[in-house]
């Protein structure tokens, strides 16, 4: 639970980076918005238990439509990803112990390219994980796939965050591949630490999952978006915790 | 509902397995629960002899044909479809249409052709050798008679035929051990009175037209194949060398088909005297339940819309995975079905549940019993009476079924009905072709056949029954279905029927005084099923505007010219009173499609009007003095299914708040799909 309270030290970090997501997804949603609204005008639409067969009449009609939609969610990927990129150094940071927004944010920037590097060399182990579990050489059969895949990406995005929290916290070189490889042995030879990790890994995954789950079961009710902004918030603790753990283990790895 | 439970308790029962219960059983339902059944709809007896080889997949047969001349001529000659030459070569005329494809199953294998080569032909009588001739099609044949056979007289033909199975893809065939025997034997074709025979090259999209009769049919198979055929088992016997036979009787009946399986495990269910058999394979068992309710709940709806049923047995087939071509398909006492969608624990998840795939299946084929089965239309020269009426009559069954607001697909609180799915695939290809056209003259190439036929015809049902009353709709149909059972309705029949349950006109009233609307149901139907005009209104303008007042210039009662002053600038709308105020609502036909539509305006303060239309010109304005509108609405009852384009029908007043019913959650939902992606990938 060290890992925890290091995340209940930092409230405003959490709820921070909570607000963060609240605000760009309202931003990205935005040309979705627009876009509805154009297709619409001048009509209008009362029925909200209807809504199944109205948006299929408007994608007949208007099917640039879509691409609002799947342009904000690649969108959302992407910038997803690029927040990991830029934040991590400042949450590292602060997660090590307190530290101002200046500190932080002059961190962050401090390891962008050596975080950029690191992601590059995160994506090969993943895409193993991921080929194999597309290929299925053994033909397991779906879920032993999702769960064998969802346990290898986890592993993968625990060695990342152990890479980047010894980085950061330990110093040394994040350009050289075998920071990622050192991470990785790291999380091998902890295996309960690591459990921990691959634990909120797939905590915060299943948030996700629930987050889209709440808009399809409650399409149309006014509720949706405020379930899915607090899913969202517990996610993000979530993330900050398993980031914690990396860090927890990175200062640990100091001391000895 | 209760049948259901019954039903549920039944099928425990049903374990008795084998042909214990089944064998035996008269093939019509007693006399008094199905009614009378007219002698002279009896045309076409056949009795039939076939062995199946299962190794080679092909049928040996014998079929002895008694027809019966109730026409008004001498006949002299007698044309036979050959159904399985269609499959002989890509030079037939199914397969120059179809390019070896069927609903999206394509023909597939080394050697996927199939033919029947029909090898004796006699009179049953006298044995004498019958000639024979073929025209374009080879499936198409005509036996030469040596005499004519004189208005009253019957003729018995006989004729011996080796049917090879096609790989399976449209319908019938074989595919490993599977045998689906559909157009197998020599069928004669049917001798109209007035239009002479009708006997048509067997095209894509033409199905099928043949008479009521009696068929015997004895079938050898193998031991170890279950087989599941039209009609009631009447007899078994063990032939030895691993063999059996098994006699068929189906009565007033006009096809005959029989499939055949080692592999399938039967279920058996009784409902009302009629023996409901299934014959599904192992790994889906646990489906069938499930078709068994949508059986029971369709026989239930059509039963008591459409008169009973008069077959005492009804066989649903399931059709391997590898055969799926055969799936989805009606013969007389006997329906292939199709697989019901296997849920997942995402299923769960998401909320996400059908009834499409399988349900909607066993309900539209079976539903096929009394729309083509009962009332055999012409499905060549007039598709839509059998496969639109059909689709039409599966959405009156969920309805009765499930209630008024029954779901097909559901999405957590979202649900879409069966005549909501019709309406919105209206949208594309519904307009290229009349409803009414022969089979032959949808293209492949245009896709147009399945929305225009199926989709259409139900949406103009649909549509007519909301305008005209659910209940005497209701009671045109039945007595349409009651008058015309065992017997060959044409499109003008139906029509015939419905303005005489309807009336000629219907009438509505207009809502204000300009006098009650009325409706020509003769033109109607004319319009939407010989014209490919479309029905489309929409809302072109909804305001508030300054009513006219005295300002200026004008005689007053003494004669003399008088001037109410003009203010500098007119107050706002906002500053004037209702008084003062009139609502203007411009409303349009957008397309070709003439038909009473109601308007429902609403003004601010809550209060509502209700106006009707009767759509014939192209615009009409309406003015409301005194009102200061909120919104207007056309056809706020949703009662027009033929409508695709129905987003076009609601405005607000152009000085009125509009609410964001489509925008505001779809566009938080996209929200929170981007909120839950980002959060999951970041950090
Ligand atoms: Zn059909």
């Amino acid at each position: 639970m060290r890992a925890l309270g290091r995340v209940l030290r930092a409230p405003g970090l959490w709820l921070g980076l909570a607000a963060l997501h609240v605000v760009l997804a309202k931003v990205l949603a935005a040309p979705v918005v627009a876009s509805l609204g154009a297709a619409l005008q001048p009509y209008h639409f009362s029925d909200r238990g209807a809504l199944v067969p109205a948006l299929a009449e408007l994608l007949v009609a208007q099917p640039p439509v879509v691409v609002a939609f799947a342009t904000a969610w690649i969108a959302s990927a992407l910038l997803g990803g690029l927040l990991q990129l830029v934040l991590a150094g400042g949450i590292i940071r602060r997660l090590a112990g307190p530290a101002s927004i200046a500190e932080m944010a002059a961190e962050s920037a401090r390891y962008v390219p050596r975080f950029a590097a690191l992601a590059l060399y995160g994506w090969v182990p993943r895409a193993v994980v991921l080929g194999l579990v597309l290929a299925d050489p053994l033909e397991i059969g779906a879920t032993p796939r999702l769960v064998i895949g969802g346990l290898g990406l986890a592993i993968c995005a625990h060695a990342l965050e152990l890479a980047r929290a010894r980085a950061v916290l330990c110093g040394g070189g994040a350009y050289h591949p075998r920071a990622l490889v050192g991470a990785f042995s790291a999380v091998f030879s902890a295996p309960r630490r690591s459990l921990g990790a691959v634990l909120l890994w797939s905590a915060a995954a299943g948030l996700a999952v629930a987050a889209v789950a709440v808009v399809s079961r409650g399409l149309g009710y006014g509720w949706v978006i405020w379930a899915a902004r607090l899913i969202a918030a517990l996610g993000v603790g979530l993330q900050l915790w398993r980031i914690a753990v990396a860090v927890a283990a990175a200062t640990g790895d100091r001391r000895v | 509902m209760a049948p259901l439970l019954l039903a549920g308790l039944l099928s425990s029962i049903s374990s008795l397995g084998g042909d214990a219960g089944v064998i035996g059983r008269a093939p019509l339902r007693p006399r008094e629960e199905r009614g009378e059944i007219p002698e002279e709809a009896r045309i076409a007896d056949y009795q039939l002899e076939v062995s199946l080889d299962a190794e080679r997949h092909e049928l040996r047969g014998a079929v002895t044909v008694t027809w019966r001349n109730r026409g008004r001529e001498a006949v002299s000659s007698l044309p036979f479809h050959l159904y399985m030459n269609a499959f002989r070569g890509e030079q037939t005329a199914w397969m120059r249409e179809s390019r070896g494809a069927h609903r999206g199953v394509s023909q597939s294998g080394e050697s996927p052709w199939g033919y029947i080569d029909v090898q004796t032909a006699r009179l049953a009588d006298s044995g004498e050798a019958l000639r024979w001739t073929f025209g374009d099609d080879p499936t198409l044949m005509t036996v030469l008679l040596p005499r004519p056979i004189a208005p009253g007289e019957q003729v018995a033909v006989a004729l011996e035929f080796l049917t090879k199975l096609p790989r399976v893809f449209a319908r019938t065939g074989h595919a490993g051990d599977f045998h689906m025997v559909g157009q197998w034997y020599p069928k004669i074709g049917v001798l109209d009175p007035e239009r002479g025979w009708q006997a048509h090259v067997f095209t894509l999209n033409s199905e099928f037209f043949a008479d009521f009769g009696d068929y015997d049919v004895s079938i050898e198979v193998p031991q170890r194949f279950v087989v599941g055929a039209s009609g009631a088992l009447v007899a078994e016997e063990a032939l030895g060398e691993g063999r059996r036979r098994l006699r068929y009787r189906a009565e007033m009946v006009h096809d005959f088909v029989w499939a055949a399986d080692p592999r399938f495990v039967e279920r058996l269910v009784e409902w009302r005297g009629v023996l409901l058999r299934q014959l599904i394979f192992p790994e889906r068992v646990g489906d069938a339940q499930a078709h068994f309710d949508a059986a029971i709940a369709t026989l239930e709806s059509m039963d008591a819309r459409f008169g009973a049923y008069p077959w005492s047995t009804l066989t649903i087939i399931h059709v391997p995975e590898d055969a799926g071509g055969a799936g989805g398909m009606e013969y007389p006492t006997l329906f292939t079905t199709s697989d019901i969608a296997e849920r997942s624990l995402w299923w769960a998840i998401f909320g996400l549940d059908e009834r499409i795939s399988g349900i909607l299946t066993t309900v539209h084929e079976l539903g096929h019993q009394y729309f083509q089965g009962l009332l055999a239309s012409d499905e060549h020269r007039e598709p839509w009476l059998d496969e639109g009426m059909n689709t039409f009559a599966n959405g009156m069954v969920f309805a009765d079924w499930h209630g008024p607001s029954a779901w097909v697909a559901r999405l957590g609180g979202q649900a879409i009905s069966e005549p909501e799915l019709v309406r919105l695939s209206l949208l594309r290809g519904a307009d290229l072709d009349p409803v009414a056209s022969p089979a032959d003259a949808f293209l492949e190439v245009t896709g147009g056949y399945g929305v225009t036929v199926y989709r259409k015809t139900a949406a103009i049902m649909h549509t007519l029954r909301a305008l005209a009353g659910a209940d005497a709709f209701d009671e045109a149909l039945r007595a349409y279905a009651l008058r015309w059972r065992f017997r060959h309705p044409r499109g003008e029949d139906l029509e015939d029927a419905l303005i005489e349950g309807l009336g000629a006109t219907l009438t509505f009233p207009s809502g204000s005084a300009a006098g009650p609307v009325h409706m020509d149901v003769a033109r109607f139907l004319e319009q939407a099923l010989r014209s490919v005009d479309v029905l489309d209104f929409g809302i072109s303008r909804v305001e508030n505007r300054r009513r006219i007042g005295d300002a200026g210039w004008r005689v007053d009662e003494e004669g003399d010219l008088v001037e109410t002053p003009r203010p500098e600038t007119w107050p706002k709308l906002t500053a004037l009173a209702d008084a003062e105020i009139e609502g203007v609502v411009v409303v349009e036909r957008r397309g070709a499609m003439r038909l009473p539509v109601e308007l429902e305006v609403e003004d601010v303060h809550g209060e509502a009007q209700r106006l009707t239309w009767d759509g014939q010109d192209r615009y009409r304005v309406f003015v409301f003095p005194g009102r200061r509108l909120r919104r207007a609405e056309l056809d706020p009852d949703h009662k027009l299914v033929l409508e695709p384009r129905r987003l076009d029908n609601l405005r607000y007043a152009t000085d009125q708040p509009a609410p964001k019913g489509l925008t505001e959650p779809l566009g938080e939902a996209a929200e929170a799909i981007a909120l839950a992606v980002l959060a999951g990938v970041a950090l």
